[in-house]
């Protein structure tokens, strides 16, 4: 069972809506228990209610913007799970506004969520992650960068560009360090159909598919698809790999 | 479409040049596993016949064409067979390679030559033939290495720039025909994985490769790495092209 994560336990922040909820949606689908956490408990309860009809999904509250926010997010899951085989590190913030504006706020929330809470989610897992480790099949970490990290961006999303890129590195650096008992990769999406991408999308959505040598944008299958190969038996040889899933426009 | 089926290449053809040794036996018989007719193309015979029954073994149907990917012919004739025998090409596994350790300064230029010919003529010619023949919604996996982007002590600038030079033909093709032809293009790169071209290594080279160089400290296993080439091949993977995916253990973090 190559592709298989059936009975595997994992966590999808920001796993409400988006990619995140692409991403928990096709682990459900696999037999996957999915935990999902975001920040309004309200989206994350009504997600966890629709995956929950299919499969077995857990709706948990968090803001991973601090320390303590994500630390708060470890310990529910520590509170219910003795080990995690896959930690989807999905939770995300973009901001975007013109550059004589771009103060420490525009930073401060893209750089807190994007790359800080990304390595502490991962650093206070590390229990569990461990725990769940086999021999040959290693607890998996997924870091959701983006394809903006890889190539300049058309708008003035400067802390979301910066914070991608060290996404990027922080999976290859995160992944040279926890080998052989927890695989560390990133998935860098191209244009998909989430809230972050629905206004650029309703404006240069035609422009956007044109320009992509796939010629459209993304569907949630194909991000599922390439995060169940990293969590499954097929991806345990993959670590500190960044994997553009994009329809080929990094290439561009 | 349930999630797992995307995975699927049932009633899929799928070409594999090297089918008779090492990662491309592996190749055609995972994606046998995953439900797809293999064509099998090497210079040598007698080891395609052995890959044959691994495949028939698997369930699904063999075609075996001695090839040398080394001339463009040869590659046209591998995927008319294939189309004679089967109707369609969906998979093309450019895995056909060679490889040299010797010396920069000692390097016999015919020897750079045929591992250019080899790796990277071979790939683009096979690649020429199949696009010709490939409908939209196929997939072509080139064969890079991890040697094309970092170096591991042995002398190896033949095989090396061959490798890297497949970096660039599998952006550019990608760029070429996943627009106008839906042919999706992309590269994996292997590290360490027990083959015929490991086995000439010198004594305790790999050991300590593995050691200092491979995180995950074990070579790779070979069913390992077909399985990104299935995975690459499957509509799971339908919005990639133009990769390049490791599958190194996190040697390219070192």
């Amino acid at each position: 069972m190559l592709f298989s994560i059936d009975g595997k336990t994992a966590l999808v922040t920001g796993g409400s809506r988006g990619i995140g909820k692409m991403i928990a949606t096709g682990f459900v689908e696999a037999g996957a228990k999915v935990y999902i956490a975001a920040r309004k408990h309200a989206a994350s309860e009504e997600t966890a209610a629709e995956l929950s009809k299919i499969g077995d999904c857990i709706a948990l509250e968090a803001d991973l913007s601090s320390e303590e926010g994500c630390r708060a997010l470890a310990t529910e899951i520590q509170n219910r799970e003795d080990k995690l085989d896959i930690l989807v590190n999905n939770a995300g913030a973009t901001w975007a506004v013109p550059i004589e504006e771009f103060g420490d706020a525009a930073w401060d929330r893209a750089l807190n969520v994007n790359v800080k809470g990304v390595f502490h989610m991962t650093r206070f897992l590390l229990p569990e992650l461990r725990a769940a480790a086999r021999p040959e099949d290693p607890a998996r970490v997924i870091n959701i960068g983006s394809i903006d990290g890889l190539r300049v961006p058309r708008m003035d999303t400067y802390s979301y560009s910066a914070s991608k890129a060290a996404v990027h590195m922080l999976t290859r650096h995160l992944a040279s360090k926890l080998a052989p008992d927890i695989t560390v990769n990133a998935i860098a999406p191209g244009p998909f159909e989430s809230k972050m991408m629905a206004e650029t999308l309703r404006t240069f959505g035609d422009q956007i598919a044109a320009s992509a040598p796939l010629r459209r944008i993304g569907r949630p299958d194909d991000m599922a698809g390439t995060a169940i190969f990293l969590a499954s038996r097929a991806g345990s040889y993959l670590t500190g790999a960044v994997i553009p899933v994009d329809g080929g426009i990094s290439t561009t | 479409m349930p999630i797992a089926d995307k995975f699927s290449l049932h009633d899929k053809v799928a070409i594999v040049t090297g089918a008779s040794s090492g990662l491309g036996v592996a190749f055609a018989q995972a994606l046998a596993e995953a439900g797809a007719n293999v064509v099998l193309g090497a210079r040598r015979t007698d080891g395609l016949e052995a890959t044959q029954r691994v495949v028939e073994a698997a369930g699904t149907k063999a075609l075996v064409v001695a090839t040398d990917v080394t001339f463009p012919e040869a590659c046209t004739r591998l995927a008319a067979a294939a189309m004679e025998a089967f109707g369609r090409v969906d998979i093309l596994v450019n895995n056909a390679g060679v490889g040299t350790a010797v010396p920069a300064t000692r390097e016999d230029p015919a020897e750079y030559r045929r591992v250019i010919d080899v790796n990277l003529f071979g790939s683009f010619y096979m690649a020429q033939a199949c696009a010709r023949v490939m409908k939209p919604g196929s997939s072509i996996i080139n064969l890079g290495s991890v040697l094309g982007s970092t170096t591991a002590d042995l002398p190896q600038a033949a095989y090396s720039s061959s490798k890297a030079a497949i970096i660039g033909l599998t952006r550019d093709l990608a760029q070429q025909w996943t627009g106008r032809k839906g042919i999706r293009v992309n590269a994996i790169a292997p590290g360490f994985f027990p083959t015929e071209m490991t086995e000439q290594f010198p004594p305790g080279y790999m050991e300590e490769m593995i050691e200092r160089r491979v995180p995950i400290g074990r070579p790779g296993q070979l069913e390992e790495c077909a399985a990104a080439v299935v995975f690459l091949a499957s509509d799971a993977a339908s919005y990639i092209t133009g990769i390049l995916l490791p599958v190194d253990g996190g040697l390219l973090t070192t």
